[in-house]
């Protein structure tokens, strides 16, 4: 299933929003490091906290939203449901082979961002030394933790048509990871709300946001373990009410 | 003789309103089975609860000989090719990437793809995009989709949807010789003649309701066409009270089955009406078909 999935990804609009989010995070973060170098000490921590500010506080979780919609839809247009549905393939499958497939999307398009920071910081910033190495392994963790939102919006898209209304629904639960997360509120709430989880996980070890964890062995797991206890449970819905649903 | 598809009470209903009304459908092995009604008599609905896409508001339903639902849909549908609605097709996706998808989905080999492109007459249109094809060229390949599974069972709702007329008499050639072969077609049309040409066996929906189901012989059978009686003493018949309408031959008589033909022999006789000929008007399967729906006819 999961290969079939990949092969259906070939051409697909969705490695434009792989490329186009990153891109516009890191423009934006750099012009804001470069307009306040006054206020702002130099190097790689800071110039990477205005790269992914805006990137985990919105654009990652809305780029899943936005890249669930487009993976769904290639099955709500014509008769593609009846295709899949008529294949050996248990429910459990056909939305596990969505989420995984969204999955590797995602890694994409965290590595087109790390590529991207590594290389405006050299050649455009002139930042000194390599970027550090920390910054993969925190890139990688927030992939788990957009886990969660690439199954909650899975599971929206599946159910809804419409293309925009998964979408506007995912900017919602960001409002609601950013509440959190910047109010200070954290705490259980931030490890329940998918996006919020994506924020936690973004903003690991990043001084320029309010409320961000330092990356120590309990906020990663803390972050593991809710990201795959909410991706299960996801997983498990959306297989159930695809074993129930009508199609077509 | 041994049934693919069996129902008992099948029916779905959305709310209060019933689509598909208690069917109990029969569907012949190795038969093309042409399932015809009105637009928006039930035919789909029904298909896709066949398929369990959609899952009955009642009754049961037995595809070879085991029950579907959705415990058991997951071991029939390997042997089940359909099409339902208009045909599916990832449209960014070229011919060969799409029956690519459905190879790796169904685990079929490369061979019998090639023969399932190659049946339908595909194989040069294969590299474009699936966005470019005609209606006729998607018809083809979701009819290729479905083939490539060597299916013991086709269910096919309306497959000849946007093909030319040479495209039309080709699936129907195809599905005659599939059946040949042993392979059980239940298809669906709005074209009567179609279904005529190629069925064996009919079912007739209308309103959600099975209101016929046999061959075409049985259908005309229960249908009786009406009867005109030669005669050169029409008002003498007339007269005598028979209920007829007059035609330049004698007199055209309506609704007379075996039965009622001979007492009708009998009263000419006893009423000293000379009678040069008795015979049965023509009827296209159209004409019985709107007998039977009240001649809400197939549009």
């Amino acid at each position: 299933m999961i290969v079939s999935e990949l092969a259906k990804l070939r051409r697909s609009s969705l490695w434009i929003v792989a490329v186009v989010l990153p891109v516009l995070a890191v423009t934006a973060g750099t012009l804001n490091y470069h307009g306040n170098q006054d206020v702002l000490s130099s190097g790689w921590g800071p110039y990477r906290s205005q790269a992914v500010l805006f990137y985990g506080l919105f654009f990652m979780s809305m780029g899943v939203a936005v890249l669930a919609s487009a993976a769904w839809r290639m099955e709500h247009r014509g008769n593609n449901w009846n295709l899949l549905m008529t294949t050996p393939a248990r429910p459990s499958a056909i939305v596990g082979a969505k989420i995984v497939s969204l999955a590797l999307v995602v890694t994409a398009m965290q590595m087109v961002l790390l590529v991207l920071i590594g290389l405006t910081g050299t050649w455009v910033l002139g930042l000194e030394g390599a970027p550090p190495w920390e910054y993969v392994p925190v890139a990688l963790l927030a992939v788990v933790a957009a886990l969660p939102v690439a199954a909650l919006q899975s599971l929206l898209s599946m159910l809804i048509r419409s293309f925009t209304a998964p979408v506007a629904l995912g900017l919602l639960g960001c409002a609601l990871g950013v509440a959190t997360m910047l109010g200070g509120e954290g705490g259980v709430v931030s490890y329940l709300v998918p996006q919020a989880l994506v924020t936690s996980a973004s903003f690991l070890g990043n001084g320029a946001v309010s409320g961000s964890a330092e990356i120590d062995p309990s906020a990663v797991g803390a972050i593991v373990l809710s990201a795959s206890a909410l991706t299960g449970l996801l997983w498990w819905l959306s297989a159930f009410v695809l074993s129930r649903r009508d199609v077509g | 003789m041994s049934h693919v598809i069996t129902t008992e009470g099948l029916t779905k209903a959305y709310g209060s309103r019933t689509v598909v009304d208690s069917l109990d459908l029969r569907v012949p092995e190795g038969r093309v089975y042409g399932f015809l009604g009105p637009n928006g008599s039930g035919k789909s609905t029904t298909m896709k609860m066949l398929l369990s896409l959609v899952r009955p508001t009642r009754g049961e339903i037995r595809v070879l000989g085991r029950p579907m639902d959705r415990r058991t849909r997951h071991e029939l549908t390997p042997l089940i090719g359909s099409l339902i609605e208009s045909p599916p097709g990832y449209g960014h996706l070229t011919g060969r990437e799409n029956m690519a998808i459905v190879r790796r989905m169904l685990g079929l080999s490369e061979r019998r793809v090639e023969r399932a492109v190659a049946t339908v007459r595909l194989r040069d249109q294969m590299d474009k995009p699936v966005r470019a094809y005609s209606l006729g060229m998607k018809q083809r390949l979701g009819i290729a989709m479905a083939l490539a599974r060597e299916p013991r069972l086709l269910i096919l709702d309306e497959p000849t949807n946007g093909l030319d007329p040479a495209g039309i008499e080709e699936i129907r050639a195809l599905l005659v010789s599939l059946a040949g072969e042993g392979v059980t077609v239940m298809v669906s049309s709005h074209l009567l003649d179609e279904i005529d040409r190629m069925a064996s066996v009919l079912g007739i929906l209308g309103q959600g309701r099975l209101i016929f189901q046999g061959t075409r012989e049985e259908l005309f059978d229960r249908s009786a066409p009406d009867l005109i009686v030669e005669t050169p003493e029409p008002e003498r018949a007339l007269a005598s009270g028979l209920s007829a309408v007059r035609v330049r031959e004698g007199l055209r008589l309506a609704g007379r089955d075996g039965g009622s033909t001979a007492a009708l022999v009998r009263h000419l006789v006893h009423h000293d009406v000379p009678v040069h000929g008795l015979r049965r008007v023509e009827r296209s399967l159209e004409e019985v078909f709107m007998d039977l729906t009240g001649r809400e006819g197939l549009s």
